[in-house]
C-alpha cells in the first residue's frame, strides 16, 4: 500500500483550522482602519496576529504532510450533536418557558448521549435538579430567572 | 362590520384590562433594569432607590443588570418589554449621547419610552497628574493651548461621560488634545497617579479621595454650582468658559405606552424614595443629592432629554466619533 | 513596632464575635458559590452589596473579602473534580488537578491546594501588613510599555504550558489572543468582528470560553468511550498528603507563593499571570516536567499558592491608592463608597482600624478556609463516584445556569455551546485549550498597552527598551524563548554535527 499523502490528518486539519480561522479574521479586518504605528487602527494588531496565525497554520499543515502519526480516533457525532443541541435548547427555553421547562429538557437530552441512558434514573435525575436549581439559584441567590416564564401566562 | 365591533370590543377589553391593571398595580415584583455591569456607579443608584421604591409600591423592586454596547443593549431589552409597568430602565446620560453616538440603534431613545422621573445629577471633576504645571483652571486652558496635542487626556472609551467631558472641553477651548482610552476610569486614574497620562475628567465619586490625599491636583467642577464636598473648587463656569455644564444624570423610565396611571403611581414611589432619609445620606456619600420633587416627574425627564439629545448630537458629529 | 501597634488595632477590629462570624460567612459564601459553576464572585458580591448597607465599614468588607477568596478556592474545586474553571486563576489547576482526580487522587489534590493557598495567604498577608505602600508605589512605576512587555513575557512562559506540539501551542495562543479582540474597540469605538451583533459588542465573556472549551468539551470526549468504563477510577487513595507528598511540594509552594505575591500587586493582568507563570516556571525547574499535565502534584501546588497569594496582594493597590485591580476590587470600592468612605491614599491613616482590620480578616479568614474545607473533601471526592453519565447532564444545567446569569441573556448560552464545538475539535486534533484561554484573557490588554504606549511614546518603538523595567521584562521573555526552544535547537545542531562527521 503506498504512503497516503496526508500522513498526520491532526496536524493537517490543524493546520487547516488556524489557516481558516486566521484567513477570517484578516478578511473581516479589511473593514477597519489599519492605521499607522503611532496611531494603531483596529485593524493593526488583529492583522498582524492573524498573518502570524495563517503562517503557523501552514508550518503545521505541511507537517502533517510530511510526519506520519496516527490519526484521530472515535470521533462521537451522537455526543457532539446531542450535548450542542440540548445546551441550545436550554437557551432557546430558559427565558421564555422558564427552568422548570429548560432544566429538565437539557438533562433529558443530554443523557440520551450516553449509551447508559435509562428512563426512569434520568427522569429522577431531572426533577431534582430542577428543584435543586429553583431553590437555590432562583430563591436562595435570587438571581433573575423565571421558573415559570412568561409563555404560559403568569 | 362585524369586524369594527369585535375591534371595538377588543378595544373595551384592553382598555379595561389596562385600568384593571393600573388599579392593582404593582401586583407582582417591579424589575428595574440597569444597562450595565453589577457594582458600577449606575448600579449602586438604582440598588439604593429600587430598594426604597420598593417599600412605597409594597412590592419587591429587583434589579436586573444587562450590560452591553454602552448601555444600549439593556436599553433595547427594555423599550421591547410589555409595557405594564413592570419593567423598567435606569439609565444615565447615555440614553441621550447614544442617539447620536450610534447610529444604528434598534430602538428610539426619544420616542420608544415613557419617561418617568429624573434622579440624581452627579458632578465631574477636571483633574490632572500631581505635577502638572498650571496653578489654576485659567492656566490650564492656557498651557493646554500652547503645548496642543503634547497633553495627554484619559477618559474610559467612546460614548463614557468622561469622553463626553474631554470632547466639550476641547470643543469650548478650542484645542485637540492627545486622547487616551481605557477601559473605565479605574485604570486611567491609575495611569494619572503614576504620571503616565496628563489629564482627565471624572465624577467626584472617584475623584474626591485622590484629591484629598494630595495625589492627583484638581482644576475645576463640572456643575453650576460648587459641590459641598470640595468647596474650594471653582466651577468651569466661573473659572473661564463660561455656560460649561457637564453631569451624569439619571433617569427612571419605563416602555413606550405604559398607562399613564402606571407611570404615576411608579413617579410617586421614586419621589418618595428620593425623600426617603437613608437615600439621601447615601447620595451624600456619593458626593450627590436626589433631584428636587418637581424634577422627578415624567414631564421633567421628557423634557431634559430632549434637551440633552440636542445638546450632545453637534459636539459628538463634530468630533466624528461614533460607536459602530 | 509600629507594625506591632498597627496589627493590633486590626486584631481588635478583625476579632470581635460579630466580624468574625461574618468573615466565617463570607467564606462560606464565597467557596459555595465558587463550587458552582459560572456563578461568580463579581455577580454574588453585587447581589449582596445592598445588605451590607446596614453594617459597620468593617464588617461589610470583611464579609465582601471573604466572599471574594472564598471563590477563588471554591473554583479550584470544580477545576479539580470536573475540570471546570470558573476564574481566569483556576484554569492551570484544571491541567493537573482534573488528571489527578481521573487518576483517584482528587483528595490529594483538594487538600494540596488547600495546604498551598493557605501558607501562601500566610505569607501575602504578612507582605500586605509589612510593605503595602512602598509596593504600591512600585506598582504606579508600571505605564503601559511596562506592562505591555509584562504580557509579552507571561505569553512567552505559558508556552511551556503545553504538553504537546509547541508549534500548535503558540497557533492557539495566536487564536485566542484574536478571539479575544471580538468585541468593540477601546480607542476608535468600532466595533471588531462582531458580525453586527449587539450581544458580542462588549467581548465574549470569559467564562464562557472556558465553560465551553473545557467543560462541554470534556463532557462530549468523555462520551466516546462506547465501553463502560468510567472516567474516574473507583479507587481513592489518600486524602491528605504524606509527608513524602508535602517535601515534593513544599519548594513549588515557596516559589509560587513568591510569584503570586510579586505579581498581584500589578493591577491590570497581574493577579491573573501569576497562577499561569507559577505554573510555567515549575514545570521548567522540577525534576518532575515530563510529569505536568498527566497529574503532577506540583502543577496543583505552585499556581494554587500563586493565584492566591495574588488574590491577596492584589488588595494593595485598592487599600493603598483606591485603584480597583480587577471588578470584585471595583465592588469593593463601590462598598466603600456606600458606607461613606472615600478610598484612596487617605484611608491608611485616616481609618486604621478598617485597614489592619481587612488585613488581618484575611488571614482569619484563610484559616476559616482551611477549617470549612479539609473535612468537606470527603464529601467533594464521593460526588466523583457517582457515575459518570449521570453526573455530567448536572454539570451542564450548571454551566447553563451559569453563563445564562452573566448577563441574562440566551445569546451567551448559545456562544457555550459554538464554543463547546470548538473545545471538542480542538481535542480531537490534539490543540490544547490552555494555552488558547491565555491568549483570550491577554489580547485585549496587550493590544490596550501597546497602542497606548505608541500613543504616548509618540509612535517611537524604542520606548520597549528605552524603559528600564520594560527592557528587563523583554531580555526575560528573550531568554525564556531560548530555554524553551533549546531543546529543539539542540537537537538540530546534534543532526547537523552528525552530518559533518
Amino acid at each position: 500500500m503506498a504512503a497516503p499523502i496526508i500522513r498526520n490528518p491532526k496536524d493537517f486539519l490543524s493546520g487547516l483550522m488556524f489557516i481558516a480561522f486566521g484567513a477570517a479574521f484578516i478578511y473581516i479586518a479589511q473593514d477597519y482602519t489599519f492605521g499607522s504605528p503611532r496611531r494603531m487602527g483596529p485593524a493593526f494588531f488583529p492583522v498582524v496576529l492573524a498573518i502570524i496565525l495563517v503562517l503557523i497554520g501552514l508550518v503545521v499543515a505541511v507537517r502533517g504532510l510530511l510526519v506520519t502519526e496516527d490519526p484521530p480516533r472515535g470521533f462521537t457525532w451522537r455526543g457532539l450533536l446531542l450535548v450542542i443541541v440540548s445546551t441550545l435548547l436550554f437557551g432557546a427555553l430558559v427565558r421564555g418557558a422558564g427552568l422548570v421547562v429548560a432544566t429538565p429538557v437539557l438533562v433529558c437530552i443530554s443523557a440520551f448521549a450516553s449509551h447508559l441512558f435509562k428512563w426512569k434514573i434520568t427522569a429522577i435525575i431531572a426533577i431534582g435538579l430542577t428543584a435543586f436549581c429553583v431553590i437555590v439559584f432562583v430563591y436562595a441567590l435570587g438571581l433573575p430567572m423565571p421558573v415559570i416564564g412568561p409563555w404560559f401566562g403568569r | 362590520m362585524i369586524k369594527t365591533l369585535s375591534l371595538m370590543a377588543g378595544g373595551l377589553m384592553l382598555l379595561t384590562g389596562v385600568a384593571v391593571q393600573a388599579q392593582d398595580f404593582p401586583n407582582k415584583p417591579v424589575t428595574i433594569v440597569v444597562p450595565f455591569a453589577a457594582g458600577g456607579p449606575t448600579d449602586t443608584v438604582a440598588r439604593l432607590i429600587g430598594q426604597s421604591m420598593g417599600n412605597a409600591l409594597k412590592q419587591q423592586v429587583i434589579i436586573e443588570n444587562v450590560g452591553g454596547a454602552g448601555g444600549t443593549l439593556g436599553a433595547g431589552r427594555v423599550a421591547r418589554a410589555t409595557n405594564d409597568g413592570y419593567t423598567l430602565l435606569l439609565h444615565h446620560i447615555g440614553q441621550a449621547t447614544s442617539a447620536t453616538l450610534y447610529r444604528k440603534l434598534p430602538y428610539d431613545a426619544l420616542n420608544d419610552f415613557a419617561p418617568v422621573g429624573l434622579v440624581t445629577d452627579v458632578p465631574m471633576t477636571m483633574v490632572a497628574k500631581k505635577d502638572l504645571p498650571p496653578k489654576d483652571f485659567k492656566e490650564l486652558i492656557a498651557y493646554v493651548q500652547q503645548n496642543k496635542d503634547k497633553v495627554s487626556y484619559g477618559n474610559a472609551g467612546i460614548g463614557a461621560a468622561s469622553h463626553l467631558c474631554g470632547l466639550m472641553f476641547m470643543s469650548a477651548i478650542k484645542t485637540q488634545m492627545t486622547t487616551v482610552a481605557y477601559k473605565g476610569t479605574g485604570p486611567a486614574m491609575n495611569d494619572l497617579l503614576g504620571g503616565q497620562i496628563d489629564l482627565m475628567c471624572d465624577q467626584t465619586t472617584n475623584t474626591t479621595g485622590q484629591i484629598k490625599g494630595g495625589k492627583i491636583k484638581a482644576y475645576a467642577v463640572t456643575t453650576k454650582t460648587r459641590v459641598p464636598s470640595l468647596p474650594d473648587l471653582p466651577t468651569m463656569d466661573e473659572a473661564g468658559i463660561k455656560g460649561f455644564e457637564v453631569a451624569i444624570w439619571h433617569g427612571l423610565y419605563a416602555p413606550k405606552g405604559t398607562p399613564k396611571p402606571v407611570v404615576d403611581k411608579l413617579a410617586a414611589a421614586l419621589q418618595a424614595a428620593l425623600k426617603d432619609p437613608t437615600v439621601v445620606q447615601r447620595f451624600a456619600e456619593l458626593g450627590t443629592e436626589p433631584v428636587a420633587a418637581n424634577r422627578a416627574t415624567p414631564e421633567a425627564l421628557g423634557t431634559h432629554l430632549k434637551a440633552e439629545i440636542v445638546k450632545w448630537a453637534p459636539v459628538i458629529k463634530a468630533a466624528g466619533e461614533y460607536a459602530d | 513596632m509600629e507594625l506591632l501597634a498597627n496589627l493590633a488595632i486590626g486584631i481588635e477590629a478583625a476579632f470581635t464575635p460579630l466580624n468574625l462570624l461574618y468573615c466565617l460567612g463570607g467564606v462560606f459564601v464565597g467557596t459555595l458559590i465558587g463550587v458552582l459553576p459560572g456563578l461568580g464572585p463579581t455577580a454574588t458580591i453585587a447581589m449582596l452589596l445592598p445588605i451590607t448597607f446596614g453594617l459597620p465599614p468593617v464588617s461589610a468588607l470583611i464579609m465582601l473579602a471573604g466572599i471574594y477568596y472564598g471563590a477563588q478556592y471554591g473554583g479550584s474545586t470544580t477545576a479539580i473534580l470536573i475540570n471546570l474553571p470558573g476564574e481566569s486563576s483556576s484554569v492551570v489547576t484544571a491541567l493537573d488537578g482534573y488528571q489527578m482526580a481521573r487518576q483517584g487522587k482528587a483528595g490529594l489534590a483538594l487538600s494540596t491546594a488547600a495546604l498551598g493557598s493557605f501558607f501562601a495567604g500566610t505569607v501575602a498577608t504578612l507582605l500586605l501588613a509589612l510593605f503595602a505602600p512602598p509596593l504600591a508605589e512600585i506598582a504606579l512605576k508600571f505605564g503601559p510599555a511596562e506592562y505591555f512587555s509584562l504580557m509579552v513575557l507571561g505569553l512567552v512562559a505559558s508556552v511551556v504550558l503545553a504538553h504537546g506540539s509547541l508549534i500548535k501551542a503558540i497557533a492557539m495562543i495566536l487564536l485566542g489572543l484574536l478571539l479575544g479582540l471580538v468585541g468593540t474597540d477601546v480607542t476608535s469605538g468600532t466595533p471588531r468582528f462582531t458580525f453586527d451583533l449587539p450581544e458580542l459588542a462588549d467581548g465574549i465573556n470569559f467564562v464562557i470560553v472556558a465553560m465551553g472549551m473545557f467543560g462541554l468539551g470534556e463532557i462530549i470526549r468523555n462520551l466516546e468511550h462506547t465501553e463502560t468504563r468510567d472516567v474516574f477510577t473507583r479507587k481513592i487513595s489518600g486524602l491528605l498528603p504524606t509527608w513524602k507528598d508535602i517535601k515534593q511540594i513544599t519548594a513549588p509552594v515557596l516559589r509560587g507563593t513568591a510569584l503570586g505575591s510579586a505579581l498581584g500587586i500589578l493591577p491590570g493582568g497581574g493577579a491573573m499571570l501569576s497562577s499561569f507563570a507559577a505554573y510555567s516556571l515549575e514545570k521548567k525547574i522540577s525534576k518532575n516536567g515530563k510529569k505536568f499535565g498527566k497529574g503532577a502534584i506540583e502543577g496543583v501546588a505552585a499556581p494554587e499558592s500563586a493565584n492566591n497569594a495574588g488574590a491577596q496582594t492584589s488588595f494593595i493597590p485598592m487599600l493603598t491608592l483606591g485603584i480597583p485591580s480587577n471588578p470584585v476590587m471595583a465592588l469593593m470600592i463601590g462598598a466603600l463608597i456606600i458606607q461613606g468612605i472615600q478610598p484612596g491614599p487617605q484611608v491608611m491613616t485616616e481609618q486604621p482600624a478598617l485597614f489592619w482590620g481587612i488585613i488581618v480578616s484575611m488571614w482569619v479568614g484563610n484559616f476559616f478556609l482551611v477549617v470549612l474545607n479539609l473535612p468537606m473533601i470527603g464529601l467533594w471526592v464521593r460526588m466523583l463516584t457517582v457515575p459518570y453519565h449521570l453526573l455530567y447532564p448536572a454539570i451542564l444545567v450548571f454551566c447553563s445556569i451559569g453563563v445564562f446569569s452573566l448577563n441574562n441573556s440566551n445569546f451567551d448560552v448559545y456562544l457555550m455551546a459554538l464554543f463547546g464545538i470548538l473545545g471538542y475539535v480542538c481535542s480531537k486534533l490534539d490543540c490544547e485549550p490552555a494555552p488558547l484561554l491565555l491568549g483570550f484573557i491577554l489580547g485585549p490588554m496587550m493590544e490596550e498597552y501597546l497602542r497606548r504606549a505608541m500613543v504616548l511614546s509618540r509612535g517611537n518603538a524604542m520606548v520597549f527598551v528605552e524603559r528600564p523595567i520594560s527592557a528587563v521584562m523583554l531580555a526575560l521573555a528573550v531568554l525564556a524563548l531560548i530555554v524553551v526552544f533549546s531543546p529543539a535547537i539542540r537537537k538540530k545542531r546534534e543532526e547537523a554535527f552528525q552530518e559533518e562527521e
